[in-house]
């Protein structure tokens, strides 16, 4: 037989085989569809969030050449003139932010950008619809001191047309804008935050009180050539960096998306290698469907031999033959994994906002290439599963696979084989550990992770055969299971790693969660002692650190039954080119009434310290990362130069993933010139009611704008719902890798079943009920999942090990106390095990059904 | 004693109509031994799944011990396989993970009477069958002749009214064959077995007391 019609004739034919066994094929197409559904929307909505941020970045921004922005604090607008009279700089422009709430629109806030229209021509990256399309929409711009663009979005969702006014509140500051124009973002930037809204700068700066400040300039050079560019940068930054306060930052504009995608990266990496398991999954289902189909298909493949066709072209056309259904597989897996993330948008858009960056993400958009990327990867995947039954079943000679009556009566396999992958799995994971921990390489820590599952996968085999050495006792159906399982470890054993990755995957980070809650639960039973919070509404909304009306510690001063106000600002900034949270705060209130869980110390109290000298605390994750102990010393950029800040003391905080710089109010404000507040924590006279005082509270803040006023147990809720939201999606992915599972049990039993079809002929003749042959199946589920589920117990306390202990520390720097959700790991186990035992029903109840007669005539 | 009447088996997929049986009538008396012989695809294993309660007819009666076969419910057909009928295959089908003895005692396992008395009948009749030293082998343990003699236990344990047999030697060699046919003649005789053997063996047939020949679907001699 030539080539093509080999391939002609076996795809032909195993068309035909999938279309009489369709349960096992739907079951083949469905695990790799979840697994590659898993990849697809994982990658999506990480691609989303990239692409909206970067075009938020652009929209706002443009595509400068260069850019000076400030970090934590403002520029002065002085610099511009500087900029403009290098040689290098062919045109300079200024940009002022602002994130305004808007009071009769309660939940929605304006992301509102100055830009000097008269400068930022080649910067322009949006279209100002419904105005002059000529020069005078500059004009026009600038003319009246209140006109604002807004998105259509938003308007349309606002409800706002041309004309209209909206009153917007930022930093205490009421005032009145009118929308003249509404914004249309160029065709690449459609993933944008719609709630950017445009403005003259001059506009924000006096409708805002921030008269001379600028939070960046933008620059086109005026070399256009790409290698000369990156010159150019170097020698202008060095030009200018004498001319530029210390916490300005000189250099390509790129840098800050890159920034946010690093930050983003270990939160990606996190979600990626979870979608990532779901696909592993998967691929131990294909193995075991391809090696069901051969073994059912021996004969045939020995024709095929005995007419000529070599093993290596066998082996390639039952390959090819897999990577049919895997096809169909991926193709429906890209189709759900992006009705997936359409769903998770909202979700991961809120954990980003709330742990790293202003995001705001509307619909899903994803590239050909990362979907045709995904469709390869479930082809690869399928490929690789598939070789190995593949390159079996072309090994048997070809007169052996003629005979009939040899696949059932082999002897159960040798299982000691997988003994020595499987230590040597779990001897990378440690050795992937140190390197996580000790050699630089915190990405390995997943590796880490990997070489567990992969331990417990080889080890499936072991345990499966160990359980099935139990001898049951007397009920037939118990008896049979036991048998029929352990002849069917071939299939099993493959189904049982599946589960076991599975089940060890969601308990391992069931206990990490549950481990994290606790201690983050604690933590704030501990650290947050105040009765009451204050802060401006967008501080939730849109996750910003926006400046509190300073009229409302006039206002919390002055009530009645208040005994201290603690005053919180925080900023963020980028040190030695990593993001950190620079905070202060009346270290004298905190130390009476709120005492920071402190860690290390220098000799005597550091409160003093701090509030007589440039001393600082520093939380745990950022003595960790950046190797500092009390004694130690960080250089702070500030408006006023760079001031070096001695470590005092390192103390435990789980607010922030960057890590923070505790400062005391007045010793921030000296060296920083900083006087905004952005939030307010007030402890109350013991016995003072607390509801009367936040009506009172409300009713004087109410003017002023939208404020959160949080009660104690309201602030702890909320940081828990946060929480709880920033895992949601690591459960849902927990959940479909054990839905892939699920389906291994069903597809491992049913495979059985289709290959026993004459034993169980034999049985029913023999004696054996209806009920009796369901019962035997069911037991054999049982058998499978009880498998899955001990080694998956087992495995799930090592990877929470793996989680907390070596890729936390990594990344996080945090500390997580071990607290073993028992409760919950009971229910997940019960549960993994209804499932297998739901998972067994159709094959049991196709076994049961079976007409002994017909059952009899199949061989 | 086993009997039909006009007993007829069609098989019907899609436009395809297969008639296997085409009105068989027969008598077979308690402790008779009768081989049922033909050409491939004649309806013996059909007649033999009906007579074993395997399979219902398409129309016609079949009666074991005035039992009628015929009008019985899946359940029944069951109940009547654990009490009165035995196999034995030409592939033998022991479950290789149990025991020789344990596989003996499978239709007694199943139908809840594996007591002491059973296991004592089935070291009985792996005695007879001449594998007492064999108990504790599995299967893969076993020749193919070893494994046919303790398939013959296992088919005889629940003292059934009649035994079936489906190419019995099939799959062994002549001298293996010999032995098992004397032993399964030897046995029902000896227990009072009704025995039907379908077999394209001359030598297996000349063992039988009758021999009903069918060509497609009708008795032929």
């Amino acid at each position: 037989m030539n080539w093509s019609t080999s391939l002609r004739v076996f795809l032909a034919h195993g068309g035909r085989d999938f279309l009489a066994h369709k349960t096992l094929t739907l079951l083949n197409i469905a695990a790799l569809a979840v697994g590659v559904g898993a990849i697809v929307a994982i990658q999506t909505v990480n691609e989303t969030a990239l692409r909206s941020f970067r075009a938020s970045l652009d929209l706002v921004a443009g595509r400068p050449d260069f850019t000076v922005e400030g970090q934590g604090f403002r520029l002065p607008e002085s610099l511009l003139p500087i900029l403009r009279a290098d040689p290098a700089v062919r045109e300079a422009t200024p940009v002022l932010q602002v994130v305004a709430s808007l009071p009769a629109h309660p939940g929605e806030f304006l992301h509102l950008v100055g830009v000097d229209p008269f400068s930022n021509g080649e910067l322009v990256t949006y279209r100002l619809e419904d105005a002059l399309k000529n020069p005078a929409d500059a004009i026009a711009f600038v003319s009246e001191p209140d006109t604002i663009a807004l998105t259509r979005r938003l308007a349309e969702r606002l409800g706002l047309k041309i004309g209209d006014t909206l009153r917007a509140v930022h930093g205490g500051r009421e005032t009145t804008l009118r929308v003249r124009f509404l914004l249309e973002p160029s065709d690449d930037l459609v993933g944008a935050d719609d709630h950017l809204a445009l403005a003259d700068i001059a506009t924000v700066q006096s409708r805002f009180q921030l008269g001379g400040q600028i939070d960046r300039i933008e620059t086109i050079l005026r070399t256009a050539s790409p290698a000369e560019k990156e010159t150019v940068r170097q020698s202008l930054t060095e030009r200018l960096r004498p001319r530029l306060p210390a916490h300005a930052r000189a250099g390509s504009p790129d840098r800050r998306g890159r920034e946010v995608e690093r930050m983003l990266g270990a939160f990606q990496l996190n979600l990626t290698a979870l979608s990532l398991i779901a696909l592993v999954v998967g691929m131990f289902l294909v193995t075991n469907t391809v090696a069901a189909n051969v073994a059912r298909r021996r004969s045939e493949f020995g024709l095929l031999r005995a007419l000529g066709l070599g093993r290596r072209a066998l082996t390639i056309l039952i390959v090819a033959e897999s990577l049919l259904l895997a096809l169909a597989g991926s193709i429906l897996g890209v189709w759900a994994g992006l009705e997936v993330a359409r769903r998770l948008l909202g979700t991961v858009a809120s954990t980003v906002t709330s742990h790293y960056v202003l995001l705001s993400m509307r619909d899903v958009t994803v590239t050909p290439a990362s979907l045709i990327g995904a469709v390869v990867a479930g082809l690869v995947a399928a490929a690789l599963a598939a070789w190995w039954p593949a390159r079996e079943a072309a090994r048997v000679p070809p007169v052996d696979a003629l005979q009939f009556g040899h696949i059932s009566d082999r002897a159960v396999a040798r299982f000691n084989r997988f003994l020595l992958p499987a230590v040597i799995s779990f001897a990378a994971a440690g050795l992937f550990s140190l390197t996580a921990l000790h050699g630089g390489l915190p990405q390995t820590g997943f590796l880490a992770a990997l070489g567990v599952l992969l331990a417990a996968a080889f080890t499936a085999p072991l345990v499966a055969h160990a359980l099935a050495r139990v001898r049951p006792a007397r009920i037939p159906a118990w008896i049979l299971a036991r048998s029929f399982f352990l002849r069917g470890l071939h299939r099993h054993s493959l189904a049982a790693a599946a589960l076991a990755v599975s089940v060890g995957m969601a308990l391992g980070v069931a206990i990490m969660v549950h481990s994290f809650r606790v201690t983050v639960d604690r933590w704030i039973g501990e650290s947050i002692r105040a009765d009451l919070f204050i802060a401006p509404s967008t501080n939730l909304i849109a996750g910003s650190l926006e400046p509190l009306d300073p009229e409302a510690e006039t206002i919390a001063t002055a009530l009645p039954g208040i005994r201290a106000v603690g005053s919180y600002r925080e900023i963020r900034l980028f040190l030695d080119g990593a993001p950190a949270k620079l905070a202060a705060c009346k270290l004298e209130v905190l130390k009476t009434c709120n005492p920071l869980p402190i860690l290390s110390s220098l000799p005597g109290d550091p409160y003093e310290l701090c509030q007589n000298g440039e001393y600082a605390f520093v939380s745990e994750n950022f003595s960790h990362r950046r190797h500092l102990k009390p004694g130690d010393t960080v250089s702070l950029p500030t408006p006023n130069g760079l001031r070096p800040i001695q470590v005092a003391a390192v103390f435990r905080d789980y607010t922030t993933e960057s890590g923070l710089i505790l400062l005391d109010r007045a010793i921030y404000q000296k060296i920083t010139g900083d006087l905004n507040l952005t939030s307010l924590a007030l402890h109350l006279e013991p016995g003072t009611p607390v509801q009367p005082l936040i009506d009172s509270l409300r009713a004087q803040l109410r003017p002023r704008g939208e404020f959160l006023i949080y009660s104690q147990s309201a602030l702890r809720d909320e940081a828990l719902r946060i929480f709880d939201r920033s895992f949601a999606v690591t459960e849902l992915l927990r959940t479909l890798a054990i839905g892939v599972a699920a389906l291994g049990v069903t597809l491992s039993l049913t495979a059985l079943v289709a290959e026993r079809t004459r034993e169980i002929g034999v049985l029913r003749a023999t004696g054996a009920r209806r009920g009796q042959v369901l019962r035997t199946i069911m037991a054999e589920a049982g058998y499978l999942g009880a498998t899955g589920i001990s080694l998956g117990a087992i495995t799930g306390f090592v990877v929470a090990l793996v989680l907390m202990r070596v890729i936390n520390r990594a990344f996080f720097g945090w500390t997580i106390d071990w607290h073993t959700p028992w409760p919950l790991l009971g229910s997940i186990l019960v549960f993994v095990f209804l499932v297998c035992l739901l998972a067994g029903l159709p094959p049991s109840l196709r076994a049961s059904r079976l007409s002994p007669a017909e059952a009899l005539r199949s061989e | 004693m086993l009997e039909t009447r006009d007993l007829h088996k069609i098989y019907q997929s899609g436009d395809a109509r297969v008639e296997a049986l085409r009105g068989i009538t027969l008598k077979i008396l308690s402790g008779e031994i009768v081989a049922i012989t033909g050409p491939s695809g004649c309806g013996k294993s059909t007649l033999l799944h009906i007579l074993g309660a395997l399979d219902t007819p398409s129309s016609g009666q079949a009666y074991i011990d005035g039992l009628p076969l015929h009008s019985m419910n899946d359940d029944a057909l069951t109940g009547l396989r654990q009490l009165k009928i035995g196999f034995v295959f030409q592939f033998f089908h022991l479950l290789p993970t149990l025991t020789v003895e344990e596989n003996v005692l499978l239709p007694l396992l199943l139908s809840g009477r594996a007591d002491a008395l059973g296991k004592s009948r089935a070291r009985d009749l792996l005695e007879t069958v001449g594998l007492a030293d064999r108990t504790h082998h599995r299967p893969h343990q076993l020749s193919g002749g070893q494994l046919q003699r303790a398939a013959l236990a296992r088919a005889l344990v629940h003292r059934p009214s009649v035994l079936l047999a489906d190419e019995p030697t099939g799959n062994l060699d002549s001298a293996s064959s010999a032995a098992v046919i004397n032993l399964l003649t030897s046995l029902s005789r000896k227990e009072k077995t009704t025995v039907i053997l379908v077999t394209h063996s001359e030598e297996v047939a000349k063992a039988a007391d009758r021999r009903i020949r069918l060509v497609d679907g009708r008795i032929h001699s």
